[in-house]
């Protein structure tokens, strides 16, 4: 047995730092971070105090410029859900288009008089002057739930996305919330995702059967990657129940992390695979006798040893050890029954 | 556990940070004359009334494609009715139902229909078909429906596959994938914005279909064993049940839910007639997936202590039980086992996750982001000594002890994001991620991660952003485990347990070339070193390179293109001779993927034409080595993918209420050897295979189709 003295030590001594020390350390981050006054103006009321007044007829101000033929014609979200005057949180229940937008007046007069409105009222959109906080500030005012209460800190938001990066919100349907156009909305900035879905193995979205939302919650959450679920494995479990188990005869990697073995979006293996099998399983096994021997090319059929080919053809290692997910069968402790 | 300790730290801190409650002002503008605000221009009337949109066609699939089936979910080729319909209703009073049906005339339709008042309460039923059909294949095997596989009456037995005379004759065509059909209810419900939202959903999924299964057996009570690749069918059952309580009051958000999940498989096991057994009639079995099922309650927190603070907070805490009843130690009644220790498992596994995160913005410049995340599997199964019966034909001498794995894992990780500029910022971050396994070579291992990330743009046209990673991952010592009966090479390291240096770099460059035409472009490079393993895998990397075009010439013509290439490389290394490395396999796998597209309308949108172009190709290389001469080994052959498709579609409006849709995929799929080198049923020597029919196919796929809206 390996012995690795030197790691040892160190193992030991980084042990002793964690567990107690990770979460006091914590403690104490929050303590001084909550004991701060924090001074910051926030975006919303700098905007407030530049541009306080509201317009004078609400929506009408605005519609008597944005119809259809205007640059940006906004009449197509009357045919979809925040055009309607539902429910105590719609735009067109509250200040109309304004309670998105914030306060029009200083916008329709400079825009009545031709000139430059930037500025002049929460834009939202890529090229915006507004910032980024106060443009999903605006979202989040009404879109309060737990999903959007794990959005500060989440990937997407590192990475500086507002909520019309996604959404469209002036249409009478919005593309990410279509499953026929989800994905494609999705792949336009997950690249790699997108040359993984031309693969040949890969979960059944090219022709939209699955959308990405089926495992992940974009706006935040509590797992890595984004996903619904807890973790990785508590997400494949919603589809993949039959491989949960607990079984009697367990395969240690399949219970700590499914992505050990399969990688989610495309694979050039089957089943999606991280490598085919005859390698993937000599990455962890090789005891003495047939597991141990190299997948070589001789053991296919036609060559000098192919009365070994069961160990490289077909399904390889699974010719035999089929119940590679976990066994219940109390003669399936090597995981063939 | 071992991480209690830090349990119950995240919850008190859940908790304190509770306390303090929120000041929360809601400024009103009271100089608004809302009487003036009469919005006499807004349409709401657009949406108001009943609407519907009925689409009628045919399609015609030129041939069974596998891979084509397996992303579209048709099951068959021939032709086939398209028909969809969608109805909805809104009213003054915000009270609407919808109901949609995609895909009626084929075998993946779906069927939905919601109700509800807008704002306040919402009623949800589905109905839906997935089918994803993977290959064809052939096999002598007949299902008799009841689990059991029986050989053709007249079936020649033999020892060796060459011994089957009877095999090409009895082979039978199976169609191997699944379809899925799930049911689903759900309801949600708010009274009134200040009053906490009901949500529960239901959903019955039944999965049914066959699959390749392999199934090992004996051969004349010798250690000798043989296999047969089984069309095995399978069906499956798996509820769910979600019922969350939320509860939204300024800067808190508070949601408490309860989620079951309930799988039972509708066979017990599986039993097959083993054509190798020399005309004596042999059977084998191997258990069924358990019935089992998973209970979750949860909890979770949002705080939004100022405008610049949030906490959040998430716990979880589930347990997963599954208690079928055993089968007997085998089958053969020529073997003479002892008694089960226990009629069936009582499996129960305790699952905990915890996940607490704050988030602050000190000054418009600075933000930090820190996470503690905790996630347990505490596996409470019981432990037996169990008969261990090779293959249905040899009791071993040595019983076998089942071993309840389990894991605990935490992850702190912290991220300090400081904004030069709009455009400018780096984030600077940490990981410490460790684990503590039970009956594992390496009980604990702890890996250690440093980020940073820049983004900037150079100009107003150009944006870059450069992502650094590098993590170390080390463990304690490794140790025997008692309970796992193992002949393992000693210098095995398993790579999820081994040693590891991590380094990832990613650039992205997104050029702006004009409003409507960007370009962007992103490399990734990834580098895996296990330099203290040497039986195992030794290192792996990757190269991914990605270019986008998209064009927006004008409201009516637009174009996009990418392509895209993928590198990876992993080397590994084996020990034939059971003593140190003896061969060497390094691994190339390439991945070449283009596409391009363009939308197109004109009179007025009354015509839209659009077409997709994909092309991927992949090729496998592998270079197997050996420092031993007496070693007689070659490497696996090259493998090959190549999939291509080119899809038009277009839609006419002939009038306002009628649309003219048609849509033309071509799609050809291509690899050089099928199913991982196996071809016929009698390839090998000792194992009956699936006989693979062609894969290499190129498909044709065209529908018409009329859309009435009224």
């Amino acid at each position: 047995m390996l012995i690795k003295n030197k790691k040892s030590r160190h193992r030991s001594q980084q042990s002793k730092m964690n567990k107690n020390t990770l979460a006091v350390f914590f403690v104490l981050l929050m303590s001084a971070i909550f004991s701060l006054k924090i001074s910051a103006a926030t975006d919303s009321e700098e905007l407030a105090k530049a541009h306080q007044a509201y317009t004078a007829k609400g929506a009408d101000t605005c519609l008597s410029c944005h119809d259809e033929d205007n640059e940006y014609p906004v009449m197509p979200i009357f045919k979809g859900p925040h055009g309607q005057p539902f429910g105590e949180k719609a735009p067109f229940n509250n200040l109309q288009c304004e309670s998105c937008h914030g306060p029009g007046q200083a916008h329709a007069k400079k825009a009545k008089r031709s000139d430059d409105v930037a500025g002049t009222i929460i834009h939202f959109g890529k090229n915006s002057t507004t910032s980024i906080e106060l443009q999903n500030e605006k979202c989040i005012d009404c879109h309060q739930d737990t999903e959007r209460g794990h959005w500060p800190g989440s990937a997407h938001q590192q990475e500086d996305l507002t909520c019309v990066s996604c959404h469209q919100i002036h249409v009478a349907k919005d593309p990410v919330m279509q499953p026929t156009t989800q994905t494609k909305v999705c792949l336009s900035c997950h690249t790699r995702q997108r040359a993984e879905l031309h693969k040949r193995s890969v979960h059944s979205m090219q022709y939209d059967q699955l959308q990405c939302s089926s495992c992940h919650q974009p706006h935040g959450s509590t797992s890595d990657k984004l996903l619904v679920k807890s973790n990785l494995n508590e997400t494949c479990y919603s589809c993949h129940a039959e491989k949960r188990g607990p079984f009697l005869w367990q395969h240690a990697p399949v219970d700590e992390d499914c992505g050990l073995c399969h990688v989610p979006h495309g694979s050039n293996q089957v089943a999606l695979l991280k490598k085919r099998t005859q390698l993937l399983c000599r990455e962890c096994h090789s005891p003495a006798g047939h597991p141990s021997l190299s997948p070589s090319a001789t053991s296919l059929p036609g060559g000098r040893h192919s009365g070994i080919g069961k160990f490289v053809v077909g399904k390889n290692c699974l010719n035999c050890h089929s119940q590679i997910h976990g066994s219940n069968h109390p003669s399936g402790a090597k995981l063939t029954r | 556990m071992k991480y209690y300790k830090i349990k119950r730290q995240v919850v008190a801190i859940a908790l304190v940070c509770g306390l303090p409650g929120l000041v929360h002002a809601n400024a009103e503008d009271t100089s608004i004359q809302m009487e003036k605000w009469k919005c006499k221009w807004c349409e709401f009337d657009e949406a108001y009334g009943v609407n519907w949109n009925v689409e009628l066609g045919l399609g015609n699939l030129s041939e069974e494609s596998n891979y084509f089936m397996q992303n579209s979910g048709l099951s068959n080729d021939g032709s086939f009715g398209i028909a969809n319909f969608s109805g909805q209703s809104l009213d003054e009073e915000g009270y609407f139902w919808q109901v949609k049906g995609e895909s009626l005339a084929s075998n993946n339709r779906a069927l939905s229909f919601a109700s509800g008042v807008m704002g306040s309460y919402r009623l949800d039923l589905g109905y839906k078909e997935q089918s994803r059909w993977n290959s064809r294949v052939e096999s002598p095997f007949i299902e008799t429906g009841s689990q059991s596989l029986n050989l053709p009456p007249q079936w020649v037995f033999g020892f060796q596959v060459e011994d089957l005379t009877l095999l090409p004759e009895s082979l039978i065509e199976y169609k191997l994938g699944s379809k899925r059909k799930t049911a689903s209810i759900g309801f949600e419900w708010q009274a009134q914005n200040d009053l906490p939202k009901f949500n529960l959903s239901y959903s019955k999924q039944n999965k049914k279909g066959t699959r390749s299964v392999g199934a090992a057996i004996g051969i004349d009570n010798a250690f000798d064993v043989n296999s047969s690749i089984l069309p095995l069918s399978f069906d499956y059952d798996t509820q769910q049940v979600d019922a969350q309580l939320s509860y939204h009051i300024p800067g808190w958000q508070l949601q408490a839910g309860l989620y079951s999940s309930f799988f039972s498989d509708n066979s017990s096991r599986v039993r097959w007639q083993n054509p190798f057994s020399n005309g004596v009639d042999g059977w084998g079995e191997f258990g069924a997936a358990p019935d089992n099922h998973f209970e979750q309650i949860y909890f979770s927190v949002s705080h939004q202590y100022s405008t610049d603070t949030t906490i959040t907070g998430h716990m979880a805490y589930g347990q997963m039980r599954q208690n079928e009843s055993f089968s007997d130690f085998t089958i053969n009644p020529a073997i003479g086992t002892q008694l089960l220790p226990a009629s069936s498992l009582d499996g129960k596994v305790n699952t905990w996750t915890g996940n607490l995160k704050f988030n602050t913005r000190f000054s418009k410049s600075l933000r930090l982001n820190a996470n503690l995340r905790v996630d347990e599997k505490d596996n409470k199964t019981i432990t037996n000594s169990y008969d261990y019966v090779i293959a249905d034909t040899i009791e071993s001498l040595v019983t076998r002890t089942n071993i309840p794995y389990g894991f605990s894992k935490s992850l702190i990780s912290s991220d300090l994001e400081y904004r030069f500029s709009n455009k400018t910022k780096i984030i600077a971050g940490f990981d410490l991620e460790q684990y503590d396994r039970t009956y594992q070579v390496r009980k604990k291992t702890e890996e250690s991660t440093y980020r940073m990330t820049y983004k900037t743009s150079f100009s107003e046209k150009i944006d870059a952003r450069v992502k650094l990673e590098s993590s170390d991952r080390d463990g304690d010592a490794r140790r025997s485990v008692g309970a796992v009966l193992s002949t393992e090479n000693l210098l095995m390291e398993k790579f999820n347990l081994a040693d590891r240096q991590r380094d990832h770099i990613q650039i992205d460059l997104a050029y702006y070339i004009s409003d409507n035409f960007d370009m962007s472009f992103s490399a990734d490079f990834g580098e895996d070193d296990y330099s203290s393993t040497s039986l195992g895998l030794l290192e792996s990397d990757f190269e991914n390179y990605s270019l986008d075009l998209s064009w927006l010439v004008n409201d009516s013509l637009s174009f996009y293109s990418f392509a895209g290439y993928e590198r990876y490389k992993s080397s590994q290394s084996g020990s034939q001779n059971f003593t140190t490395a003896d061969w060497f396999n390094d691994l190339l796998d390439t991945t070449i993927t283009t596409g391009a597209g363009f939308e197109y309308s004109i009179w007025e949108g009354e015509l839209s034409l659009g077409a997709d172009v994909v092309y991927s190709e992949s090729e496998e290389i592998n270079d197997l080595n050996s420092e031993v001469l007496l070693l007689s080994i070659e490497s696996l052959p090259e493998v090959n993918v190549d999939i291509s498709s080119v899809e038009f579609y277009m839609s006419y409006q002939i009038n306002e209420d009628t649309t003219l849709s048609s849509r033309f995929i071509h799609q050809s799929y291509k690899d050089d050897l099928i199913s991982d080198y196996a071809l016929a049923a009698d390839s090998l020597v000792d194992v009956l295979l699936l006989e693979q029919l062609d894969s290499n196919q190129s498909v044709n796929y065209v529908s018409i189709s009329i859309g009435y809206k009224f």
